[in-house]
Order: structure tokens, then C-alpha cells, then sequence
């Protein structure tokens, strides 16, 4: 009985206008929006391909460690996420790419010099908007007349004559409908994937295709819950149309206006406050840096840190303090005038005074940009997430862009790999002297070797991992789904059939 | 006999839950509008704007007690946006686009040779500002702004669709038009009492919705409106009606093809979703991507190659004489640089102009495809009427390109007035070193008012109101000739 309704709800369903025309909007659309998305991804990787390549032969040329600090940094890179193509999250707003000195303070979150002053006069599309917005519509087309429509029609007590139970109706009724939605859904999928695949630089590891499966899972329960809404007002209304007005207005409030009305009220209400005093707070520790570096050359009755050097001498500054590079001039056999080596004396011991100092002062800097970005940029993200999930479309934002690999959390983990990356490059110089060491500002006896300087490499993350903070949000669509499956089934054993 | 129809119909709409509900909706909705915008944001950018513009004025006077000379080479300064007027109405993402152009020299250059010396500024050109603001927090997605234009544009639509999807296919399934047919009463008045009666329904509670708005933000004493924007608000609320009554012609259209009210209301809603969010969303990011932008890294290969090439050519001849600071007055010598100069000046503004232009075109390309959907018309005529949005900084765009020219011709006509300046552009030992008084000098005031809106958003409205006419006859005409009964 329970199957011979399934079968009848799929027919019925597939055979409908509203079907087919949801089915070639939803396809049509996603196959757009996919492939604008996987050019940009392309792009992205050009891009992402030549920096890496270009910092790789830039470290080649590394010859003293100040280099490092300097002219021929180390750079930590975050590859691009193919699965951005699915959801877009924060992909391509923030930095991927960052310089790591010791003295430097990456990390520091601000918005990508994108060089396109009209990035965000249009609102981001990307396959779940695409899902999330049309495939819901399509669910509580499904699902409006389920009840109602046969109490209408007069076809309810013909159904229920036939023994099987309401419930067993019900539960035919909803699968029949989310079998039927899950054609048009799955379609998608693969149009997009197919896509995706037919570029040349996106490659699906299996890592990805879980991925895949559980934004699938994710798109499942939230058409779901729609289905279910749509079916627990048409048990509770006398006329499908009736069922369709309410149906429409919770969407329309639940997909289109609340999230809107989220992003907007915590932009205005509760906007970013400027960053002048951070910055300023900045500029204060770099003074009182340069008066510390200053106060140890007062100390040893010096002016300068180089004097009396023969020789050439450049430096450059950014970040903390400024890098100091020289080639002491020699003479024919290769012997540095003896005044230039007791300068350089002097100088090795400066800059190992100085150096780890400057370390230091980068570190008070970085925390200062970290309070900055943590207190403002993410606490009004938290705000604005936390207030979304609230409903169900910003649920699935939020738990397929996890699943993309692609939200915060995401790019937060590897800023705080590049942190600590740093923190080992700064170990590395303590534990090879390097600070101060003649091979800090020359190379005339010795050579940086450039193997065994500490490498980079984006550490993704683990499937379980992921999993454990994806429980809760499958965790609250699933209890959704429940309570609006139990709310319908009650509410259906008590009506009146005719 | 019109307005018994009328009459009746009202009373139907004003007693039905579709009615409260979408009324309920639209007055939140509008008086959230009115709070959220009467907050900070707008005064704090309204003062920033005028702080911007005193201190490009104080920089400018500076330049202008240097020399003629002097302030030609370094240009006029920044060049700001006037923040739009009726933010509330439409916001446009006005935060989102840049707030000002450079127009100043983007390096100094120094060059000293063996018996050389001479050092200049590269010549001043407008540079277009393409980051995003700092008050924007990257990690937010990018969201439609709850003006005027979003809630009319969603609300109002919608309820317009509500109201009359069932109009008379309603009618006609429960019996009741074929009753009324047997009345004297003309067909094409009940077709116009219900077109009424619905535009009435749904500007009710939008004219009120709209009137608490403007109340909030004026007890709020963040706006200050004058006459010109009575005159644009009263253009709003009429073009608003407009677009409300594309949406009941729709209903009535729909409702006079098919047999059932249910499918009239899916056929609708089809047409409403794709309007208000698939349209103006996908096509936007389709146009947008079909245009390809100058990427950043394609203008710093360009403007590298450009400055490797001014390089080259000085070195080919002008280092192996005095430079024009060490040889002043000598004509030659003055002119052989004015060409570097001009040359190079013209060149970069080709290609700072064209980048821009190519973002420009962009956007407009994405906005012409955007023009399907009634819902982006609406909100681009608005922009215009508003003077805020894309409208606006195209406008502002060519205002800076025009004051541009209007400065030089100030150079030149101020230099033509000093007998003792070689008069040779442009080189600044070509031309006069007398200090300027400023208040001479042209100043750049970004204006936007009511007649470039209107002209501005004059074919979205036209086209606005062609939809809507077109839509009702459509309506008419096949209300005229369909079955009072189902077959």
C-alpha cells in the first residue's frame, strides 16, 4: 500500500508543469552560476600558481638572513577551494597569500585588494543559493496541495478507504514528494560537477567527493523541511490555494527577507568601527621599539649602528624596525680592512640585541591587529551567523560553506598556520645564531642554505574534524524535519477527512 | 457602476488574512527602514565628506600660494562623491563604491645625472580609487540593502500578485462573474474596478508604510529635505504605484488565461521569484563575468611599461643638455620636455580612463541584461531619481573627467595672463611662478541634481510605464473575449 502511494505521488509529481519548469530553471541556473564560478576558480588558480612560483624562485635567491626578513621573504599560501563553486563562503574576499618574516606581523584580516570597485554591486550567486532559493519553492510546490488538494478533489476518503493507515499515507505522500525533488537536486549536482570537471585546473580529491556527498546531504534535509512545512499547512488548511498563500509568505520570510533584513540591520546597527586607534596603537609600539633599539646604542656610547663600515650598504623597511644589508668592500686578496670588521663587530652584536626585540614588537603587533579583527570583523560575522540560523536557509548556508571548506573557521585555521609558521621561522634564525651572525648581512665566508629553511604547507582539514562541527548543524535540520514530520502526522490523525 | 465594483472589491481585499498579513509585513518592514536608517552611519559619512572636501581645499589653496607652475603639476587634489541624498529610498551600495578619484601626481621623481639635475613630479591625471571602503567587513556576504526599493520591490509586488491572482478565474470557478455579467455593467469596467481596487489595496498600507518612514527619519533629524526633494520623493511614490500596477495587470492577465485559481497563483509566483531575486541576481553576476576587467596586474604591467618608456626617452636625448631648472627660459629645452610631458600624461590617462571605462561598461552591461526583470528597472530608476547607486558615480565619473579639462583650460588662460611665463605646456618652469589666488581657481563640486536623475533614469521609467500599460491591455484584451464559465 505504502509503495503503490510513493509510486502514484512520483508519477503525479514528475508529470507536473510546475516540475518540469522548476526542473529547467533549477538546471539552467546552476549550470550558469557553475560555470561562471569555475572560471573564476580557474583564474584563481592561474593566479595562485604564478605567485607560488614566483615566491619559490624569489627564496632561490636568498644570500644572507636578512634576506629573509627583507627582499626575498617566505610566503604562506592558501590554495584556492574548488569547492567554491558549491559555496562561495569567504573565497576570494580575504588574502591568500602572505609574506612571513620575523619581524613582520601577518594575519592582519583585511579586505583583498581586489581592483574591482563594483565586486559587490551585485549579490553572490552560487550553486546552494541557487538550490536554496528555487528547489525550496519547488518543495512547497510539491507539497501544497498534498492534503488539501485531495480533500478538494474528494479523493482523501477514496485514498484512506483502501486499508493502510494516515500515517502510512503521509509518510507515501512525503517521500513520494522528496524522491521527487531529490531528481531535479541531484540533476543539479551533476551538471555541476560536470562542469567543474571540464576545467582544467580543478581537480576532485576524494576528500572533496565526501564533501560533495555531504552538501548533498545537507541540500536533502533542507528541502526536506520545506516539504514538510508545506505538508503540515495543507493538512492544516481547507483549500490548496489557502495552503500556497501561507506556504509562499513563510518562504518568501524564511529565504528571501530575514536573511536580507539579518545582513543589513547588523551593517547598520552595529558597523565596524574605524581602525583608527589600532592603528595607532601600532604606531606607538613601533616607536617604542625604535627608541628600545636606540637606548642599547646609547648604552654603548654609539650613534649609529654602523660605523666606521667601508662599503655599500641598503636597507629597507616595513613592518617593525628596518632590515640593514652591506657588502663590506675588500681588498684584492679578499681581507676586509680591519676597521670595517671591528664595525661589524659591533654590528653583529647590535643586531642580536635588536633582532629578536624586533620579533617581539612584531608579535605585540600582530595580537593588537588579532584583538581588532576578532572583536570587530568576526564578532559582527558571529552576530550575523548566529542571528541567521535561525532559519533554515541560513542553516544550509552556513553548514555547506563548513562543508566547502570555504567559511571562516576555514581561513582562520590557516592564518593560524601561517602565525605559526612564523613562530618557526623565528626559531629557526634563534637556533642557527642567525641573528647575529656575520651570514646575517653578508655572505662573503658563508651561504644561507636555502633546504633546510622551514617550508610551508597548508595543513587541510580532516574529515572527522570537519564531521564533529557539522554534527550539531545537521544535528538541528534533522530535529527540524522531526518535529514538523511528528507536527504534521498529529495534526493529520486528528482532521476530518471530507 | 465602476465604483461599486470598486467599492466591493476593496471590502474584499481589506477583510482578507492576505491582506492584514502582507500589510503587517510591509509596515514592519518600512518602519525598520526608517529606524536603521536614521542611525550613525549616515551623518558620519556626510561629515566625513565634508571634512574631505575642506582639507582637498586647504591642500589646494597650499598650492596654489606656491605657484601657477606648481599647481598645475600637482593638480587640483581629491575629488569626492557627494553622498547621495535619498539614501533611504534606495542605497544603491553606495558604501560598497568608491567615495573619491585622486586627481594628483601618483609619484615624485627625482633623476640626477653627472652634470644633470633636475627633478619633477610625473604630471597629475585622475586616478580612479578602486578598494573597497574600510568600514566594509570582508567576511560577510554581500546582502541587498533594506531601502524603499527592496520592500516595495518585494513586499508590495508580492502583494500586489496576492491580491489578484485569483481575480477572476476565482470568479469565474465559483459562478459569481457570470452573475455579475447579467448586470448592466460594461466588461471593461469590472476589469478596472478590479485593477483599482487591488492598486488601492496595496498602496494603502504602502503610502502609509512610507509616511511612518519618513517620519521616524525626519524625528530622527538625519534627513533635510528641500524642495527638489519633495519633488523626487512625490516621482518615487507614483513610479512606485507604476511598478505596482505592472504586478496587478500581471495578476489580472493571468488570472483571465488559466481555468484554476491555484494555477494562477504558481504561474505568478514563477514570474514574481524570477523578477524580484533570480533575475537581478544571476543575470547581474553573468553580465558582470561576460565583461572582461583590466586586472589589476594587466595596469601595473601597463603603467610600468609606460614609465620604462618615459624613462627611455629622456635618457635618449634630454640628459645630455640641462634640465629646464637649470637652464630657465630656454625654449628648447622647455618645449622638448613639455612634449615628454604631454606625451606621457596623455598616455596614462588612456589608460587609467579605459581601465575605469571597462569597469563602467561592465556594470552597465550587467544592468542592461538585469533590465528583464520589472523589480531591477524599478530600482535603477529609483537609483536615478534617488541620485544614489551607480547612476550616480557614473555621473560623478564624468564630472571629474569634465572638471579635468576645465582646469587645464584654467592653467592655460591664467598662464596667457602672465606676460613673463614662456608659456609653454606643460612643464612647470614653462609656465607663470606667480602664486594663484585661490578663489580663482575652478573647484570641483559633485552635483547630481534633480535633471540629471531625471534624465538619468527617464528610459527606466518609460519603460516602466510601457510594461505597465502594455500589461494592463493585455489584461483587457483578453479579458474581453474570455468564457464567463468554466467549459
Amino acid at each position: 500500500m505504502f509503495f503503490t502511494i510513493l509510486r502514484k505521488e512520483l508519477a503525479l509529481h514528475i508529470l507536473t508543469l510546475r516540475f518540469q519548469i522548476g526542473f529547467l530553471v533549477c538546471v539552467g541556473l546552476i549550470s550558469v552560476i557553475a560555470w561562471i564560478s569555475t572560471v573564476g576558480f580557474d583564474k584563481r588558480v592561474v593566479e595562485h600558481r604564478a605567485i607560488v612560483a614566483e615566491a619559490r624562485e624569489d627564496i632561490a635567491k636568498v644570500e644572507v638572513y636578512s634576506d629573509l626578513s627583507c627582499n626575498h621573504r617566505l610566503q604562506a599560501h592558501r590554495a584556492p577551494r574548488p569547492l567554491a563553486v558549491f559555496c562561495q563562503g569567504v573565497e576570494g574576499r580575504l588574502s591568500d597569500h602572505f609574506e612571513i618574516a620575523h619581524c613582520l606581523a601577518p594575519g592582519q584580516l583585511g579586505s583583498m585588494h581586489t581592483g574591482d570597485p563594483f565586486a559587490r554591486m551585485f549579490t553572490d550567486y552560487d550553486v546552494v543559493t541557487i538550490l536554496q532559493v528555487i528547489l525550496s519553492f519547488l518543495a512547497l510546490l510539491f507539497a501544497y496541495d498534498a492534503i488539501s488538494g485531495e480533500r478538494e478533489t474528494g479523493t482523501l476518503t477514496l485514498v484512506l478507504a483502501n486499508p493502510g493507515s494516515r500515517g502510512q499515507l503521509l509518510l507515501g505522500k512525503y517521500l513520494g514528494a522528496l524522491v521527487s525533488l531529490s531528481i531535479p537536486l541531484i540533476f543539479s549536482f551533476l551538471v555541476a560537477i560536470a562542469i567543474m570537471q571540464s576545467s582544467p585546473y580543478l581537480h576532485l580529491s576524494t576528500d572533496d567527493w565526501a564533501r560533495i556527498g555531504l552538501i548533498f546531504l545537507l541540500s536533502l534535509l533542507y528541502l526536506s523541511t520545506f516539504l514538510l512545512l508545506g505538508l503540515l499547512l495543507s493538512v492544516n488548511t481547507q483549500q490548496s490555494v489557502t495552503t500556497l498563500l501561507w506556504g509562499t509568505l513563510c518562504w518568501v520570510l524564511l529565504v528571501l527577507l530575514y536573511p536580507t533584513a539579518v545582513l543589513f540591520s547588523v551593517d547598520r546597527m552595529k558597523p565596524l568601527p574605524a581602525q583608527d586607534s589600532t592603528v595607532q596603537a601600532v604606531e606607538e609600539l613601533r616607536q617604542e621599539f625604535k627608541r628600545e633599539a636606540e637606548g642599547f646604542l646609547e648604552q654603548r656610547g654609539k650613534e649609529k649602528a654602523w660605523d666606521g663600515l667601508r662599503g655599500s650598504r641598503s636597507s629597507s623597511s616595513d613592518g617593525v624596525g628596518e632590515t640593514v644589508r652591506v657588502t663590506p668592500q675588500r681588498d684584492d686578496h679578499g681581507v676586509i680592512d680591519p676597521q670595517t670588521e671591528e664595525a661589524m663587530r659591533f654590528a653583529r652584536e647590535f643586531y642580536a640585541f635588536q633582532e629578536p626585540l624586533r620579533a617581539e614588537y612584531a608579535d605585540r603587533i600582530e595580537r593588537l591587529w588579532q584583538t581588532y579583527v576578532e572583536n570587530h570583523l568576526h564578532a559582527q560575522a558571529g552576530l550575523v551567523w548566529g542571528l541567521l540560523r535561525l532559519s533554515p536557509a541560513g542553516l544550509l548556508a552556513e553548514a555547506t560553506s563548513m562543508a566547502a571548506d570555504t567559511d571562516l573557521a576555514s581561513y582562520q585555521r590557516f592564518v593560524g598556520q601561517a602565525r605559526r609558521f612564523r613562530g618557526d621561522l623565528t626559531r629557526y634564525l634563534e637556533n642557527r645564531d642567525a641573528f647575529g651572525s656575520r651570514l646575517w648581512f653578508t655572505s662573503i665566508d658563508d651561504e644561507v642554505e636555502i633546504s633546510s629553511l622551514p617550508h610551508f604547507a597548508e595543513v587541510p582539514e580532516g574529515f572527522a574534524e570537519l564531521l564533529g562541527r557539522l554534527a550539531s548543524r545537521i544535528g538541528v535540520l534533522a530535529a527540524l524535519n522531526g518535529i514538523l514530520f511528528v507536527a504534521t502526522l498529529s495534526a493529520f490523525g486528528r482532521k476530518q477527512i471530507i | 457602476m465602476l465604483w461599486t465594483i470598486v467599492r466591493r472589491e476593496l471590502l474584499d481585499h481589506l477583510i482578507s488574512l492576505r491582506f492584514a498579513l502582507l500589510s503587517i509585513l510591509t509596515l514592519l518592514l518600512l518602519t525598520a527602514n526608517g529606524l536603521v536608517f536614521s542611525g550613525e552611519q549616515r551623518a558620519a559619512a556626510v561629515s566625513r565628506y565634508n571634512s574631505d572636501v575642506r582639507k582637498a581645499d586647504e591642500e589646494l589653496e597650499q598650492r596654489c600660494s606656491v605657484g601657477l607652475g606648481h599647481l598645475a603639476e600637482r593638480g587640483p587634489g581629491n575629488l569626492y562623491r557627494r553622498p547621495g541624498r535619498l539614501f533611504f529610498c534606495v542605497a544603491g551600495r553606495d558604501q560598497h563604491i568608491p567615495s573619491r578619484i585622486e586627481g594628483g601626481t601618483h609619484s615624485g621623481h627625482g633623476w640626477g645625472g653627472k652634470e644633470f639635475n633636475y627633478s619633477w613630479h610625473m604630471p597629475w591625471n585622475l586616478n580612479y580609487h578602486l578598494d573597497t571602503p574600510a568600514q566594509l567587513n570582508p567576511v560577510l556576504p554581500s546582502f541587498a540593502e533594506l531601502d524603499w526599493s527592496f520592500i516595495i520591490g518585494m513586499v508590495a509586488s508580492l502583494m500586489a500578485v496576492l491580491l489578484t491572482y485569483d481575480a477572476i478565474s476565482g470568479e469565474r470557478q465559483r459562478g459569481t462573474l457570470l452573475l455579475m455579467m447579467t448586470n448592466p455593467i460594461p466588461r471593461d469596467s469590472v476589469l478596472l474596478g478590479k485593477f483599482l481596487a487591488a492598486l488601492l489595496t496595496v498602496g494603502l498600507p504602502l503610502l502609509t508604510g512610507l509616511l511612518i518612514s519618513l517620519l521616524i527619519l525626519h524625528t530622527g533629524g538625519r534627513v533635510d529635505l528641500d524642495g527638489a526633494d519633495w519633488g523626487r520623493l512625490l516621482l518615487i511614490v507614483a513610479l512606485s504605484l507604476v511598478y505596482v500596477a505592472v504586478f496587478v495587470s500581471f495578476g489580472l492577465l493571468i488570472s483571465t488565461w488559466v481555468r484554476r485559481p491555484a494555477l494562477g497563483l504558481l504561474t505568478l509566483l514563477l514570474i514574481w521569484v524570477l523578477s524580484v531575486e533570480l533575475i537581478p541576481g544571476a543575470l547581474g553576476i553573468l553580465g558582470m563575468h561576460l565583461v572582461e576587467p583590466v586586472t589589476p596586474l594587466e595596469k601595473e604591467r601597463e603603467s610600468r611599461e609606460l614609465s620604462e618608456s618615459f624613462y627611455e626617452k629622456m635618457r635618449a636625448g634630454l640628459t645630455d643638455q640641462p634640465s629646464p631648472s637649470q637652464a630657465p627660459g630656454d625654449e628648447k629645452i622647455l618645449a622638448d620636455w613639455a612634449d615628454l610631458f604631454n606625451d606621457f600624461q596623455e598616455r596614462d590617462m588612456q589608460i587609467k580612463d579605459g581601465a575605469m571605462d571597462r569597469q563602467l561598461r561592465r556594470v552597465r552591461f550587467a544592468r542592461q541584461l538585469t533590465r528583464l526583470s520589472p523589480t531591477a528597472l524599478y530600482r535603477y530608476a529609483l537609483e536615478g531619481l534617488a541620485g544614489t547607486g551607480f547612476p550616480h558615480y557614473y555621473a560623478f565619473v564624468q564630472q571629474t573627467r569634465r572638471y579635468r579639462n576645465r582646469f587645464v583650460e584654467f592653467v592655460l588662460q591664467e598662464d596667457g595672463g602672465d606676460s613673463d611665463s614662456p608659456h609653454v605646456y606643460f612643464v612647470k618652469e614653462g609656465l607663470s611662478s606667480e602664486p594663484v589666488e585661490p578663489h580663482r581657481v575652478p573647484r570641483f563640486v559633485d552635483r547630481f541634481d534633480f535633471a540629471a536623475g531625471l534624465q538619468v533614469a527617464a528610459w527606466d521609467l518609460v519603460a516602466l510605464v510601457l510594461l505597465a500599460v502594455v500589461i494592463f491591455l493585455a489584461a483587457y484584451l483578453s479579458f474581453l473575449r474570455c468564457d464567463l464559465i468554466e467549459a
